[in-house]
């Protein structure tokens, strides 16, 4: 009866309906995409220049799946970790597996709404058209984008401390997205920084984004791809030796 | 049970991402019409056809013998129809190519944007969309702190001939169409108030010749003869400006026309650094000025300082623009908007009258902006309406081979065959 999908599926069901009664979670993450999209790609955009609003749709998008990601992880893991609600789930017959997974299907579909709700105020208020398949590749390419944010939150989340796992996680993930040009196009920043853009991995999620309209830098898709496949992996293993260290403990 | 409920979730989650992507707006394709255009007096940008008919199908321009029957024909008794214009000198950001097609100008040669720009606009210029066909340069090359590097644009910049393969390649991987290069033989003058470096002969040589290797075409800024004939002797197809500081020397004028090197003289700009004021005049008189944007009217009202040109400025542009054409030298038409004095669209009607003031016939004015830009810059598909090409045309009340200034009698504009419903541009 109590099959092992079943466990999956609870343990995503009831981390989803935890998150979601969690308001300091649920608003920063849902309104805080759209009232900078507001204020950046639609209100300040200059008259005219649609295509100001689609790329800023990209980078935004790129930014609000960034949060969920990052703090269901680094932040919720650290906490529970520190709470011994890590090592609880873990001595349950529950394959600890399905923990991360739920994890992972919690920032989903907080993802899934950011890009919804945003699509709606581009689309409404900023008059961005594109073709059915573009909103749909849009959508698919953030959607899988949120997983090296999920490696690198939960190598974050099982190395820091409770106290200090927020903080940290906000000034990893705000410099971040600044530096990688989703709040202001990066071809307006110094080329210094615009070369360091490079080094991070929301801008490698961003330009794949941006293929899909046709507006990005013009580098291979697969130099992105392989960057973002390579921080999954790389902070996949790190995570996994900081899981290993606390299971230890 | 939680399972019944999350199932619901789920699925109420799957169907609202659904339900939100398939009401999302996409962009607005038109279908190009098939229709036979009869009793027209007909410019096909090269030879006037009296009692003319066009036929047009699925948006271009065939042959009537090729054309299925039973196309619906519309009657344009009394009407003069001639290619959509080209302005083959322009600088497009922002509303540029919705502001130049509601003047009838349905293709532009940009001669240096923001590539980003390039990259939004380039590929609709296939499509028909509610703008006018974009081709451009996209990045200009031109050294460091050269003239193009002032306008805020951060730009890569070109010192060494060395570079120039590599260089261009860039260029033409980022999508340039042709390639525009800024050369002055004489830095250390001022010109115009302002003082920029250049690239050296031998950097436009290795760059015209890099180009050539390409197939492209490499067009060159200059503003002086000393400059125009270090242009011609590294290769250039064309000089992208005529100038007004002397008059051209015979030497120029031949060695342009041996060279079979093409002039856009943007003699729009050059009368406004004369202080001619054209642009004010525009508003005045042309049966236009009431399309114009109050953003292009500050255009057209702003002017150069009075201490960059004069009178004397003008005069020897003009006269370098008449002898050029006496001397048989391609002449293209092309304004340089949006420099002060002028604006998108309607200041190319009146770089039209400025050719025929110095000398072209109002044909030889249209065609400078029509079928020799084509021919020019080897466009296959716009500037004629000869078979193969875009049904893009403007539709004229009045004779413009009688007065010039009967371009701006427009009754229709034509992109694709379809009509310009301006009502619908300028809510865009």
């Amino acid at each position: 009866m109590y099959s092992l999908t079943r466990i999956y599926f609870l343990e995503a069901y009831f981390e989803l309906v935890k998150t979601l009664r969690t308001p300091s979670f649920v608003l920063p993450s849902l309104l805080f995409p759209v009232m900078f999209y507001l204020f950046f790609g639609v209100l300040f955009s200059p008259p005219g220049a649609s295509n100001t609003s689609a790329y800023l749709l990209a980078t935004y998008c790129t930014f609000g799946v960034m949060g969920p990601a990052l703090f269901s992880f680094g932040a919720e893991v650290a906490v529970e970790k520190d709470r011994n609600m890590l090592a609880l789930k873990q001595i349950s017959p529950m394959p600890i597996f399905a923990y991360f997974n739920a994890k992972f299907i919690t920032s989903a579909v907080f993802a899934l709404i950011i890009i919804l709700s945003l699509f709606t105020v581009a689309a409404t208020l900023a008059d961005v058209r594109l073709s059915t398949q573009q909103w749909l590749a849009t959508m698919a390419v953030l959607l899988f984008g949120t997983l090296p944010f999920c490696a690198l939150g939960l190598w974050l989340g099982l190395t820091l401390k409770a106290q200090s796992a927020p903080a940290v996680v906000n000034l990893i993930y705000l410099p971040m997205s600044f530096l990688s040009g989703l709040w202001i196009p990066l071809q307006l920043f110094p080329e210094f920084l615009q070369k360091m853009a490079f080094a991070l991995p929301p801008y490698h999620l961003a330009q794949l984004t941006l293929k899909v309209q046709g507006l990005d830098d013009g580098h291979h898709w697969f130099i992105h791809l392989g960057a973002l496949v390579f921080i999954t992996g790389f902070c996949s293993i790190f995570a996994y030796l900081a899981f290993a260290k606390q299971s230890e403990a | 049970m939680p399972s019944n409920r999350a199932k619901i979730y789920v699925l109420v989650l799957v169907s609202l991402a659904i339900f939100v992507i398939a009401l999302l707006p996409e962009p607005q394709v038109r279908t190009t019409p098939s229709f036979v255009l009869n009793n027209i007096t007909l410019y096909d940008g090269a030879t006037w056809h009296e009692n003319a008919k066009l036929t047009i199908f699925e948006g271009k321009v065939i042959n009537s013998e090729q054309a299925p029957k039973n196309l619906p024909t519309v009657d344009g008794k009394g009407q003069y129809v001639i290619p959509g214009l080209i302005d083959a000198h322009t600088h497009s950001w922002g509303q540029a190519l919705e502001q130049n097609l509601t003047f009838g100008v349905t293709s532009v040669l940009d001669m240096f944007t923001d590539i980003n720009f390039m990259r939004a606009n380039q590929h609709s210029r296939q499509q028909t969309t509610l703008q006018a066909r974009l081709f451009t340069a996209g990045t200009l090359v031109t050294s460091k702190e050269g003239h193009g590097t002032q306008f805020g644009i951060r730009i890569p910049t070109i010192e060494n001939a060395i570079d120039a393969d590599e260089f261009i390649a860039k260029r033409l991987q980022e999508g340039s169409d042709y390639i525009k290069i800024v050369y002055d033989a004489e830095p250390e003058k001022q010109q115009f108030g302002m003082r920029f470096t250049s690239i050296s002969q031998d950097v436009l040589k290795a760059v015209v010749k890099a180009t050539h290797i390409r197939n492209k075409l490499a067009v060159v800024h200059v503003m002086d003869e000393i400059s125009a004939l270090h242009a011609i002797e590294s290769g250039a197809d064309g000089l992208v400006h005529s100038f007004g500081n002397s008059i051209m020397s015979t030497e120029l004028l031949s060695l342009l026309a041996q060279r079979e090197v093409f002039v856009i003289p943007t003699n729009s700009v050059l009368a406004s650094i004369g202080q001619q004021q054209r642009g004010r005049k525009l508003l005045q008189y042309s049966p236009l000025a009431y399309k114009v944007s109050s953003h292009g009217k500050s255009g057209l009202m702003s002017s150069f300082p009075p201490n960059v040109g004069n009178e004397e400025y003008w005069k020897n542009a003009l006269e370098n623009t008449r002898l050029m054409h006496r001397n048989g030298i391609t002449v293209l038409a092309g304004t340089d908007a949006p420099n002060a004095g002028t604006t998108h669209g309607i200041s190319l009607h009146d770089e039209l009258a400025i050719l025929v003031e110095a000398g072209m016939t109002p044909t030889d004015a249209i065609h400078s902006a029509t079928g020799a830009v084509s021919d020019m810059f080897k466009l296959p598909h716009v500037g004629k309406l000869l078979p193969g090409f875009h049904a893009d045309m403007i539709m004229l009340n009045e004779d413009p081979r009688i007065d010039i200034k009967h371009t701006q009698t427009i009754v229709k504009i034509l992109l694709s065959g379809i009509e310009i419903n301006e009502a619908e541009l300028n809510d865009k």
